[in-house]
């Protein structure tokens, strides 16, 4: 029966992982050393053994030409799994594999650690202004306005709201796959994320208690649920919707938003998601998938609209006319 | 830009922005266009820029150039998956309560 605390050895050997992670330069680039992949993963060595075959597209089986009565060991791994009943049994693992890496593209965007929490006494984290544990973080989302980020809050919300941003995208390109394939490779492209955001719970935020981290998942599983519906919805009805939809989820329908932002945002999506179309099947089932940054669609951004300078007409200055008297009854 | 420009570039968005049947208690980008109407922003915001980028959303700018294929709007895994939400979306504001829990009910069984 697990206990219901993460003990405080195994609580140890995470913030000693993530300290080691942070203090080795994060070369997160497209070449990555191998040991790195494996340091805050949850899985076993059988796992990573299995890992190296990647590629889920059924191949067309060519018939072997030299020797025919030769027994071929190489493929029969392969083979196997192209039948019904086994590939059932092992896509799973291979789409674990692949959804790793695949999660880690977005998980790259933005990172962020709590200082405080890494001294020796661990202190309580910064607190913002709406009571959340304030970080000091990577990424073009969260690095300063004066340096030409989006000046994001660094929280774990941000966090969780960016990389779920990444991963709808992934989602919406592995909506292409065969239907037998998809909901797996979904599924699994979503544990990753839960594993991970329970993680960051645990270590930075302090949340030993599983009851109180399984709330936070649920309540985490709801938004993603509804940041579905409202970005498809956006990708259906137009930019407008969709940057709606990128103001109420990322920049909480803050008021203070800036507009210029969410339109960049908006764009970068747009930009992302053609991308990731037209990579092939294998190419992204392989796990080989980057983002780019938001330098490929500022200029677009700042296009300038013909609207600036059309003139108004009174259909347009319909808000600024003073209130209608209410309807005689 | 002056103020007055300003005020009438708000004025002319808030008529084309798109409503949001679906969320009626949510805020709504509405109110943000309509706050900036009636009073400007803190100075760092550059209004032209703000206005300037509101009008590239409406116009679909973004879509346009990077218009998505097929492949995605009709993925093999559901090829109907847009074009069934599109329905959805169009039907969910108006459904009651009843019909809502008919449709929680028929949803429960679903025929292969």
């Amino acid at each position: 029966m697990a206990s219901n605390s993460v003990c405080a050895s195994c609580l140890r050997a995470l913030r000693q992982q993530a300290r080691k992670e942070i203090q080795r330069q994060p070369s997160l680039a497209s070449i990555r050393p191998q040991h790195t992949r494996r340091l805050l993963s949850t899985t076993t060595r059988a796992l990573a053994a299995e890992e190296q075959p990647r590629s889920t597209k059924r191949q067309p089986s060519k018939p072997s030409s030299a020797n025919p009565s030769a027994f071929d060991l190489s493929q029969l791994a392969s083979q196997l799994r192209k039948t019904d009943t086994l590939r059932s049994a092992t896509e799973p693992y291979i789409a674990y594999g692949s959804t790793e890496d695949l999660f880690k593209a977005c998980a790259r965007q933005c990172d962020y650690n709590i200082p405080n929490v890494l001294k020796q006494p661990p202190e309580p984290a910064p607190k913002n202004a709406g009571q959340e544990d304030v970080g000091v973080g990577s990424g073009w989302w969260v690095t300063p306005k004066e340096q030409g980020g989006l000046g994001l809050d660094v929280t774990f919300n941000t966090w969780a709201q960016v990389v779920f941003l990444h991963m709808y995208m992934m989602t919406v390109r592995l909506r292409c796959f065969p239907k037998e394939h998809a909901g797996i490779w979904h599924q699994n492209l979503l544990d990753h994320f839960f594993y991970a955001a329970e993680d960051k719970m645990a270590v930075w935020h302090g949340m030993t208690a599983r009851g109180v981290r399984n709330k936070y998942l649920k309540d985490l599983w709801l938004q993603w649920r509804g940041l579905l519906l409202s970005y498809d919805e956006g990708l259906i009805k137009g930019d407008a919707v969709l940057a709606t939809a990128v103001w109420r989820n990322l920049f909480k329908s803050s008021e203070e938003a800036d507009i210029a932002d969410v339109a960049l945002v908006t764009a970068y999506m747009r930009r992302q998601l053609l991308r990731l179309d037209e990579m092939g099947d294998d190419v992204f089932a392989s796990g080989e998938v980057d983002f780019e940054g938001p330098a490929a669609v500022k200029a677009l951004a700042e296009k300038q609209s013909p609207w600036m300078h059309k003139s108004f007409s009174s259909e347009d200055l319909k808000e600024l006319e003073p209130a209608q008297a209410p309807a005689q009854k | 830009m002056s103020r007055q420009q300003t005020i009438q570039h708000y004025a002319r968005l808030l008529t084309r922005w798109p409503t949001d049947r679906l969320r009626p208690e949510h805020p709504h980008f509405q109110q943000l266009l309509r706050k900036r109407l009636q009073a400007a922003p803190s100075s760092h915001a550059n209004e032209a820029r703000e206005v300037n980028a509101a009008y590239l959303l409406i116009d679909n700018a973004f879509a346009k150039q990077y218009p998505l294929s097929e492949n995605v709007m009709k993925p093999t895994s559901a090829p109907t998956h847009y074009t069934d939400l599109e329905r959805e979306l169009d039907e969910a504001p108006d459904r009651t309560w009843w019909d809502g829990v008919v449709k929680r009910v028929k949803g429960l069984v679903r025929l292969r």
